[in-house]
């Protein structure tokens, strides 16, 4: 089953940048709030503006009343979500940007409590155990992205509930600590 | 003989007299008459009645008829009366008719209670044998709240009067009131607090979900009234079928309903333009009516229009037929 789009995403003026503040302002809140669930439903953590609005895709484009976002528009929005704190650029030019359809805050709890409720504390794991181990399958941090999850793990850190180190083979590990 | 013939004649007549009969009276001059003609005759033919008794009984006729006269002339006259006791008289009668108007006006106003008695038990009756009814079927209270209006009687007047403690009916449109501001506050960023009532009463029912007593919109058009009490913050707008209800304290005129009419007529939006050509307004007109219904949220701009060739036109969402969200 291919995401479900809100009803607003089929309303014309919604393509539109609107100029009155307040207006403007619901405006972004639905637009982020759309690019959010869509990334957490495709499992989506990077996004190109530039090849996503080459391509006409349909996060920006809606075929059916012909109205896409343009370039300019497309970069206030993600602009607001960043200011929110869920995203960051990964360029100067602003063309490529991380969706945090989690925040790294949200992340770090997660791993933390599938830690202490599997037993692993004091425990060496790989990124790649928590990315594709078979004891996370079912978790919702299964197939994180790379960036994301070391962000997550430095969030831990801070909170000394975690230690990023190197391993061999330029393989980061962690280990986990209870508090 | 003739003494009790008399007397006899004179007591009937007297009784006719208070009875103020004219005919009987005119009878007895006619045989009062016929005596003394037969009187005058009997005398020649020397008769068993003296000359002197029969000259007597004419005097007594004649005497009669006088008095008859009198009566029937001076009567009324009397009647009407003269003098201090006359004005005695009248007074009392006058104390007289006010007593019975009186009375007859208090008998009014007891029946007029006790015909409202009957009528506050039987609608007491016909709302508790119907109270289900009334609360759950909208319809239903429509038509009572109809019947109340027309009689001057309010359920809604206070939650703590008779009716809301046999029908709870009171509250129910306050809670109502309190869903339709909680609805309305939700979508002011998007449509500017104009809703469409039956966008609106969709959401309520949503709201108040499937347990809930059904509402519709008459429900809702009542609670708006009540809201009128706290200021001019609610209001109902009439865009010609569609009625839509403004809650911000915001004063349209009659140009931003036009508007609104006009971009009814063309799938929810409008363009300075379409609004030149079909209303005939000037540029500056135009651009202030707009202005106005941007500013308040209550208009999107849309700048992607083929149709319109790049003409920025402008969308309203409180006519779609769902909210904007």
């Amino acid at each position: 089953m291919s995401f479900q789009f809100p009803s607003y995403y089929s309303r014309e003026p919604f393509f539109t940048i609107q100029p009155v503040l307040n207006t403007r302002k619901k405006q972004l809140e639905m637009w982020i709030d759309l690019v959010l669930s869509y990334c957490r439903y495709n499992k989506v953590y990077e996004i190109d503006i530039n090849e996503y609005i080459k391509k006409d895709h349909k996060l920006f484009y809606n075929e059916k009343i012909n109205r896409r976002l343009s370039n300019e528009s497309t970069k206030i929005i993600f602009e607001e979500m960043i200011e929110i704190g869920n995203g960051e650029w990964l360029d100067k030019d602003k063309n490529r940007v991380m969706v945090w359809w989690r925040k790294p805050e949200e992340w770090a709890t997660l791993i933390y409590k599938w830690v202490l409720d599997s037993g692993q504390t004091n425990q060496v794991l790989t990124l790649w155990e928590i990315q594709k181990g078979d004891d996370t399958k079912n978790q919702e941090f299964y197939d994180l992205d790379t960036n994301v999850l070391i962000k997550s793990l430095k969030v831990l850190e801070k909170q000394s509930k975690a230690q990023v180190f190197q391993g061999t083979d330029s393989n980061l590990g962690v280990k986990f600590f209870s508090i | 003989m003739f003494v009790i013939i008399d007397l006899c004649t004179l007591k009937t007549l007297k009784l006719e007299i208070s009875n103020r009969n004219p005919y009987l009276v005119i009878v007895f001059f006619i045989f009062g008459f016929a005596v003394l003609k037969w009187g005058a005759s009997s005398r020649r033919t020397a008769s068993l009645i003296s000359a002197s008794s029969c000259t007597h009984f004419a005097f007594k006729v004649l005497f009669l008829l006088n008095y008859n006269i009198f009566i029937y002339l001076c009567l009324p006259a009397m009647r009407r009366g003269v003098g201090i006791q006359a004005i005695h008289k009248a007074n009392q009668h006058q104390k007289q008719l006010n007593t019975v108007s009186e009375q007859i006006t208090s008998e009014q106003i007891k029946k007029t209670n006790e015909q409202l008695q009957t009528f506050k038990s039987n609608l007491e009756e016909f709302a508790i044998k119907h109270k289900k009814d009334i609360i759950k079927n909208p319809e239903f209270r429509k038509h009572f709240q109809d019947m109340c209006s027309v009689i001057g009687v309010d359920p809604l007047a206070s939650n703590k009067g008779f009716w809301s403690q046999m029908l709870g009916v009171g509250d129910f449109y306050y809670q109502l009131a309190v869903q339709i501001i909680d609805v309305c506050l939700r979508y002011r960023s998007t449509n500017g607090g104009l809703i469409e009532i039956n966008t609106l009463t969709d959401h309520i029912r949503k709201m108040r979900g499937k347990a809930a007593n059904e509402i519709s919109k008459d429900d809702i058009e009542v609670s708006i009234a009540k809201l009128k009490v706290l200021g001019n913050g609610f209001n109902i707008l009439k865009i010609e079928s569609k009625k839509i209800v403004q809650s911000v304290p915001c004063e349209l005129n009659k140009d931003h309903t036009d508007v609104l009419i006009n971009a009814q007529h063309n799938d929810g939006y409008t363009s300075p333009s379409i609004l030149a050509s079909s209303l005939g307004w000037s540029e500056q007109r135009i651009s202030s009516v707009l202005e106005v219904l941007l500013n308040e949220g209550m208009a999107w701009i849309d700048n992607q229009s083929i149709q319109h060739k790049g003409e920025v036109i402008y969308w309203f969402p409180s006519l779609w037929s769902s909210t904007f969200e």
